[in-house]
């Protein structure tokens, strides 16, 4: 059995990519359909959070929760969207962590910047992102999207898009 | 200090090297010799807090030796914070399940104002309601949130509009529970934590407990104590325009960890500075500051339900509806008796 080491990390970045690029443009719900059924997004509060049950998270959704978001982001009266952030994420580094081929599931981590602006007020968001991805047909779902900030347990103004 | 967290037997200054034992004693000033005659260690003690006070585990400071007592100034709301602790089966908090940290481009008050509000709901958390006008479910064992827009009538509901508000004077007021319906409330978690809850105080007792009395409380000038999805808020001014807000989630000790672990989560979506509810508060709070520095209007009308307000003798306080602005006039008046008191 090849190695996680082994394995082509392109194909798992070129799907980083096209998540991002969802991102970026706004296709929330066509970013939600890259999640599983039983698929979870997280951001910690906390370096090295070991699992979002103990403590506070910044996002911790599965599917329901993601679906109440999204629906929050396209209703017309969302004022922390009034007007809509514009963000641009560059996601790189990719590197296959941990490969299950057997079961098709794969660990990847790799290393994203999100510049976001709104309203007059440009930021940036950084850090370590991890994907457990699930093979799918040609492509793959997301099982866990764990996003690790570098300054993730800092004070923030309000973010209302995903990372 | 420059850490969150950590343990440590002795604080010392990374400039020359002072330490302080952990109640602020200086123990050690290196190179003692060139210290001048007279030099007292004890003169250079750290910094106290004139006045500490505790109640039910939780410490309040002042910063200024001078002002109304801790039991003056705390007493009328430690049944605010009794409603709170007595619901632990233990009768402990843990407040050790991380913090929500967000800030703002605007002024403390703000957020003060805003925890009590109750006019601003069906319009500032538009965002957050259904067509059917119900908000998404927000404690343990609730099948669906509150209704908060009349359905198909776009105006606050009137359950909504019939809630109450209380002041007690020092700024320090709350708000009556929601209009949720207490029977219906059950699941696994919350089921296994009313039976761990009568086990220790009795039925009568825990039944009296779980009786939604308060939604959120404020204790002036700036701690509040939600009681729809638990947590505890403590807001830190940093400039007049600029503030930090620190929201604690709380485990109720003796309560299962499964119900203790779904309001943690449930914090993510109401209170985190990625979440639904308080984003839009803060988005307002920054237009709100914006539109102030303009001056261009010279008014800030909080007259709702002036005159409207009527004692309630059995909690010993003044009581209004929770739409009213009541608790806004409260507020201004105890810190134009700070301000008065500083001049």
């Amino acid at each position: 059995m090849a190695t996680a080491a082994d394995i082509d990390a392109a194909p798992f970045e070129r799907f980083l990519i096209l998540e991002a690029s969802l991102l970026d443009t706004r296709r929330f719900r066509e970013w939600m359909g890259l999640f599983a059924e039983d698929g979870t997004y997280w951001v910690p509060a906390l370096p090295d959070q070991e699992d979002p049950f103990g403590q506070a998270s910044l996002f911790y959704d599965d599917r329901d929760l993601m679906k109440t978001r999204i629906d929050r982001l396209e209703h017309p009266r969302i004022h922390v969207q009034t007007p809509p952030s514009r963000t641009a994420h560059l996601v790189g580094n990719a590197i296959v962590e941990e490969a299950d081929e057997a079961k098709g599931e794969y660990l990847v981590g790799s290393t994203f910047i999100m510049v976001e602006y709104r309203d007059d007020q440009q930021r940036v968001f950084a850090g370590h992102q991890r994907h457990r991805l699930r093979r799918d047909g040609a492509s793959f779902l997301i099982v866990q999207k764990r996003v690790d900030l570098i300054n993730c347990d800092s004070a923030f103004e309000a973010m209302a898009v995903p990372i | 200090m420059n850490e969150r967290k950590g343990h440590a037997e002795r604080l010392i200054c990374c400039y020359h090297g002072w330490n302080y034992d952990t109640d602020g004693k200086l123990m050690g000033v290196p190179v003692p010799e060139g210290c001048c005659d007279g030099f007292d260690r004890a003169d250079f003690n750290l910094a106290r807090a004139p006045r500490v006070g505790e109640y039910r585990g939780f410490v309040f400071a002042s910063l200024s030796a001078h002002g109304a007592s801790f039991e003056d100034h705390i007493g009328p709301m430690k049944g605010n914070i009794d409603d709170l602790v007595d619901r632990a089966p233990d009768g402990a908090l843990a407040l050790d399940a991380g913090m929500h940290r967000y800030v703002f481009s605007g002024n403390w008050k703000l957020q003060v104002e805003n925890v009590l509000d109750s006019y601003h709901v069906p319009f500032g958390h538009a965002s957050t309601v259904n067509k059917a006008g119900v908000q998404f479910a927000r404690r343990e064992g609730d099948r669906k949130g509150a209704e908060v827009i009349e359905t198909g009538k776009q105006q606050t509901a009137s359950t909504w509009k019939d809630r109450k508000s209380f002041t007690v004077g020092n700024g320090h007021g709350w708000t009556s529970n929601t209009t949720l319906d207490d029977s219906k409330r059950s699941s696994a978690a919350f089921d296994e934590y009313k039976r761990a809850l009568a086990a220790k105080v009795g039925a009568d007792r825990a039944a009296e407990i779980l009786k939604p009395r308060l939604h959120n409380s404020l204790i002036y000038p700036n701690m509040s104590i939600m009681g729809l999805n638990i947590h505890v808020r403590v807001i830190k001014p940093l400039a007049v325009d600029r503030t930090e807000v620190t929201i604690y989630p709380i485990r109720l000790l003796g309560a299962p960890e499964s119900m203790n672990s779904g309001n943690i989560r449930l914090l993510n979506v109401t209170h985190s500075a990625a979440s639904f509810v308080q984003t839009d508060d803060l988005e307002s709070f920054v237009r709100t500051q914006k539109g102030l520095h303009s001056q261009q209007t010279d008014w800030v009308d909080i007259s709702r339900g002036l005159g409207a307000e009527e004692p309630d003798r059995e909690l010993n306080a003044t009581r209004g509806l929770a739409t009213h602005e009541m608790v806004v006039r409260a507020q201004y008046r105890a810190w134009v008796g700070y301000m008065r008191e500083a001049a």
